[in-house]
């Protein structure tokens, strides 16, 4: 092959809402980019279709992924009701709008900045601090040069931030993923703009001695072993993945590594990619060598007891318009919609079928993220079955259900549902401006009316 | 400059890069996001407009790379082959019309499958329309660096074994 096929390739000008083009410059304009409204995006017009993120792959994926991002422990299955073989019918569109400050009650206004440069939180610790990263912003927006940023912990009650690493670094780092409990908190350093750079370290700092520890440093010299967006923590050990490209196929595997450093990360599992944490179970993909296209098989791993098991898959796999299912010992979930590389956007119809014999099918969510198109992350938050939906700019929305009332609330627009605390009772939510991050807070977990 | 001199010369810049920008942007994180960027870009180009660049694409890239990085964080999105895959044929579908679909395919499949480094380097100056000496001041390193990388990156292309003409650079230091 050629490699003037790239230059050939060169992107056209992209066909942009002329709509959105006036408004977001008038904008920007008339109120100096502080407190604009920038004009809310419209659907992108010339989407191709997808070539990720269908069927299994949401299956197991994307949901094993966001309870990941949420910490969540492994008690989120809904309580067995007896048996009731029915089946019920809920509109989302129903639903009522929480307001912040009024039916969803704010118990934080979370700091913006920390010693005036921007820093965003994204989750809990099991003692109830915050996971936060700052990034400090360069002096020349415009030389393209990344600042250096660094993990904090914030304290929530004394309203106080611990910095855990601001060594300055060999070269510049960002902070990927973080993930901590009362003694221990873990992170990863990537080199670049993208998260699966190859140039990654993983650390961990030790919150009674105040020490960071380097438990693993990467650089593949030919690009080709990446760092996998993941890192969690149960028991002392942290685990994480690297995935490859192609011109290293089947070395990917996940890693283990204890927390003390005392000795260096190992294969825990060759040929498989893509961890996530619930409870003591780890969950991780193995994708065929052979056949790089198709989806992976998801297992779990108990950390405490060694066991491995396979993950069920879902017996609607093969209807048309699948997208998606999820499984608890309790239930198990399947929507229905948008075929894979179908761009006809056909909604997504989400059915939940307890173990009790009920099934509730839902209408069509709101649904507008060609990312992750369809309902998912299903968990239990008191008397609610929580349903995350992704919007269009990633945002990821959350659906309060009670099954048994067919009640159902929803967080405010343009919120996304960023972590739960580790006693379920608040949440730490984002909100978006158009420009970017907006204020995080954490909020209560509404009761049942 | 008066003030409405200098809308309008925002105006015009807008109107002339944002375009480009948007598409950086897209082939980053998507469509969808590439409206946040590429509004928060010039968002910081109207604060910053005494520190801006003529010409000013260079530097307004520089700004969408930082804001993409932001972006990326933020998100806490994987980016794996596929998805780049997709992102790269999302915005590379209007052009190279005469080129055969399969052909087209596998380039972006081999493009998709580059290291950051190199893919990054390739397409700053192939796509976005950097100089070599512009691309090295984005991404802090040396000129011939630069070129060392695209090299591996075109070389990798065209043989389409890619660990075979990767190889550890000493020049890649900033």
């Amino acid at each position: 092959m050629r490699s003037q096929i790239i230059d050939e390739l060169r992107p056209t000008d992209p066909e942009i809402d002329p709509t959105w083009e006036v408004e977001t410059m008038r904008s920007i304009l008339e109120n100096g980019g502080r407190e604009t409204s920038i004009a809310t995006r419209p659907v992108w017009q010339g989407r191709v279709a997808g070539l990720v993120l269908v069927a299994a792959t949401i299956a197991v994926i994307v949901g094993g992924l966001v309870v990941a991002r949420q910490h969540l422990p492994a008690d989120d299955i809904r309580p067995a009701k007896p048996v009731q073989k029915t089946v019920q019918t809920i509109d989302p569109s129903e639903a009522t709008v929480l307001k912040l400050g009024d039916t969803l009650d704010v118990v934080t206004e979370l700091p913006k900045t920390f010693a005036d440069e921007p820093v965003s939180f994204s989750g809990f610790t099991d003692d109830g601090m915050l996971l936060g990263v700052v990034r400090p912003q360069p002096a020349d927006p415009g030389s393209g040069e990344l600042e250096q940023a660094f993990p904090v912990l914030y304290d929530l009650d004394a309203e106080t931030f611990t910095i855990l690493d601001d060594r300055v670094r060999p070269e510049t780092t960002q902070i990927a993923r973080a993930s901590g409990d009362a003694s221990t908190v873990v992170w990863a350093e990537v080199v670049g703009t993208m998260i699966d750079h190859s140039t990654f370290t993983i650390y961990a700092y030790d919150r009674a001695s105040k020490k960071v520890t380097t438990l693993g440093d990467f650089d593949d010299p030919d690009g080709q072993i990446v760092y996998g967006n993941d890192l969690v923590m149960a028991g002392g050990t942290a685990y994480f993945s690297m995935p490859t490209y192609p011109g290293k196929a089947g070395q990917e595997a996940v890693y283990s590594v204890p927390v003390d450093g005392s000795t260096p990360p190992e294969v825990l599992v060759a040929g498989a990619a893509m961890v996530t944490l619930s409870g003591d179970k780890l969950t991780y993909g193995v994708r065929d060598p052979k056949d790089q296209g198709a989806y992976p098989t998801l297992f779990t791993y108990d950390v405490t007891t060694g066991k491995t098991a396979r993950e069920p898959v879902s017996e609607h796999l093969d209807e048309p318009g699948f997208c998606g299912a999820e499984f608890s010992e309790k239930w198990e979930t399947w929507c229905v919609g948008q075929e894979y590389n179908d761009d006809s956007s056909e909604p997504a119809m989400l059915t939940i079928k307890e173990t009790s014999g009920r099934t509730t099918e839902f209408e069509p969510f709101p649904i507008d993220s060609y990312n992750v198109p369809a309902p998912h992350d299903l968990i239990t938050l008191g008397p609610w079955t929580a349903i995350t939906v992704t919007t269009d700019d990633g945002q990821d929305r959350k659906f309060l259900v009670d099954l048994d009332t067919k009640q159902m609330k929803v967080f405010p627009d343009n919120t996304s549902f960023t972590a739960l605390s580790p006693d379920r009772s608040t949440a730490l939510i984002s909100s978006y401006a158009g420009k970017g991050p907006g204020p995080q807070r954490i909020v209560r977990i509404p009761e049942a009316d | 400059m008066g003030v409405r001199q200098r809308e309008l010369a925002f105006e015009r810049v807008w109107r002339d890069e944002m375009p480009r920008i948007f598409m950086y942007a897209a082939r980053h994180v998507g469509s969808a996001d590439a409206h946040d960027v590429a509004a928060e870009t010039f968002t910081v180009a109207w604060r910053r407009w005494d520190d801006i660049t003529d010409p000013p694409f260079a530097w307004l890239l520089g700004v969408a790379r930082h804001v993409v990085s932001n972006h990326v964080r933020t998100l806490q999105r994987g980016r794996r082959l596929d998805e780049r895959v997709r992102l790269l044929t999302a915005v590379s579908r209007s052009s190279g019309q005469h080129l055969d679909f399969s052909e087209r395919i596998e380039a972006l499949q081999r493009l998709a499958a580059l290291g950051e480094k190199e893919r990054e380097a390739l397409l700053l100056t192939a796509w976005d329309g950097l100089t070599t000496d512009e691309a090295a001041t984005m991404l802090g390193i040396s000129p011939a660096a630069v070129r060392k990388r695209i090299s591996r990156a075109r070389a990798a292309i065209d043989v389409g074994d890619l660990a075979a003409t990767a190889d550890p650079d000493p020049e890649e230091k900033p």
